[in-house]
């Protein structure tokens, strides 16, 4: 049965574009094992999609040109990110991301680097199958480990890390052993962030890292951690905690990271860019550095 | 409206690389034009602007603003400016400008853009079938198109150049 069967554009198309019922392109795939120049030219078109995607890969991963970020900003949004009263580091974040350079300024919303063509969209919003407001398995893994490990070690009073933020470099390299690669440590103090420290945690695939960063009393953790894939600069509120942590997460090249702030979900709302920004910023100068010592 | 701001920075990206593969040479000034004249579009209208509907939204903006645009005398070339080159190697280098228009839309909301079949037909206002028998000539034409060049000229990157006078697309490696 599986030869006679009838295939329409619909199904040669959904089998290039993986938009096909698994049954229906098993049967596909069966009667093109029978037909080379069916199967060839399915391949080319294949090897189309993956050229496509090659060829402007890139410009995914652009910075945005300033003229291009969201211009009108609804009030109620700018509003609340210059009110007065707020926090003063987060006005002064506010006032970096205003007025430093676009090569300072990365907004790159880059999803999972070049693998973010398919089902996933845009990171808004997903396929009908997918709830609003539920990131990928891996990210919300890698958000609630982050929150666990923040309130967990950052309030603990005498010995939040294992190793102090002065020993950076042998912070750094313990990370690169257990993570399995380079790991810069970055630097966030362009931000008021200070760093403290870190230790290895628990992560779903294996080892990872988390940072500890401080402000004052407040508390800034960055969980780096290997392989996953998270839906990119979604800020969540982890409401076990009173007051709730604010959690974003998102992928950069081999890494997914996790910022966990105990200001609140709506601070790293406002201040996520300039804080991922730099983190990314810095990973990669470390990639420019091996590629031309 | 909190978050549209948000949605639709994380949507810009994906706006731009559209763009970018959409217009005549890749020029990157053309394409972020597109794009920038796409979101002060989406900020001033007043469609629900979240999610699919924006995204929808936003790219029908932008294949319309560049129909109009192709059908107006083009920019003299070289006022090129951000964006930097594409760092793509020879054999990605596919012939999208041989593509008549109505192919390359349907193929790169598709294959670039990522779009489902359904938003693909939402956002060029056709039926899916059409979708279906456009993407079909699209591919086939430019793996045509694709083969021809290679007979013709051994050498990928001046085969671009050729075709789309000035180039300012860099080969790299």
């Amino acid at each position: 049965m599986h030869t006679d069967m009838a295939f329409d554009d619909a199904d040669l198309n959904g089998l290039v574009d993986g938009r096909i019922e698994p049954a229906r392109a098993s049967a596909l795939a069966e009667s093109l094992a029978s037909d080379p120049e069916s199967a060839a030219r399915i391949d080319a078109w294949r090897r189309q999609n993956d050229s496509l995607r090659t060829m402007f890969a890139s410009v995914l991963a652009e910075p945005v040109p300033v003229r291009l970020l969201p211009v009108a900003m609804p009030p109620r949004e700018a509003a609340k990110a210059a009110a007065p009263g707020e926090a003063t580091p987060g006005r002064r974040l506010a006032g970096i991301v205003a007025t430093t350079s676009v090569g300072m300024v990365l907004i790159g919303f880059a999803l999972g680097a070049l693998a973010s063509v398919g089902t996933d969209g845009f990171g808004l919003m997903p396929p009908a199958a997918r709830a609003p407001d539920v990131a990928p398995a891996d990210a919300r893994d890698l958000a609630s480990r982050a929150a666990e490990a923040h309130r967990t070690y950052l309030t603990d009073a005498s010995r939040p890390v294992e190793i102090a933020g002065v020993e950076e470099p042998k912070l750094a390299r313990w990370f690169g052993r257990r993570l399995g690669g380079e790991v810069r440590i970055p630097d966030l103090s362009r931000h008021g962030w200070t760093l403290l420290g870190g230790r290895i945690v628990p992560g779903r695939h294996g080892a990872a890292g988390f940072l500890a960063y401080g402000n004052g009393a407040d508390r800034l953790g960055l969980t780096v951690s290997r392989w996953a894939m998270p839906d990119d600069g979604r800020v969540t509120a982890s409401d076990d905690d009173v007051p709730p942590l604010g959690v974003a997460t998102w992928a950069d090249g081999a890494f997914g990271y996790a910022l966990t702030s105990d200001r609140g979900p709506d601070w790293l709302r406002r201040n996520l860019a300039p804080l991922r920004d730099s983190v990314r910023a810095q990973a990669r100068a470390t990639d420019a550095d091996a590629a031309s010592p | 409206m909190p978050g549209f701001a948000d949605d639709l920075g994380r949507l810009t990206p994906h706006l731009r690389r559209f763009a970018r593969a959409l217009v005549r040479g890749h020029s990157a000034c053309a394409a972020d034009d597109l794009v920038q004249e796409t979101i002060v579009l989406a900020s001033r209208s007043d469609l629900p602007k979240r999610g699919p509907t924006l995204a929808v939204w936003c790219f029908a903006a932008l294949v319309g603003l560049n129909r109009a645009r192709n059908r107006a005398p083009i920019a003299p070339a070289g006022v090129e400016g951000g964006g930097a080159p594409l760092p793509f190697m020879p054999k990605d280098i596919l012939r999208l400008d041989a593509l008549p228009l109505e192919f390359r839309e349907v193929l790169l909301l598709t294959a670039l853009a990522g779009l489902a079949y359904g938003q693909v037909a939402d956002v060029l206002d056709i039926d899916v079938s059409i979708v279906f028998s456009r993407l079909t000539r699209a591919r086939d034409l430019l793996v045509k198109s694709d083969h021809a060049a290679v007979g013709r000229d051994a050498r990928v990157g001046e085969r671009i150049r050729a075709g789309g006078g000035p180039s300012h697309l860099r080969v790299v490696k």
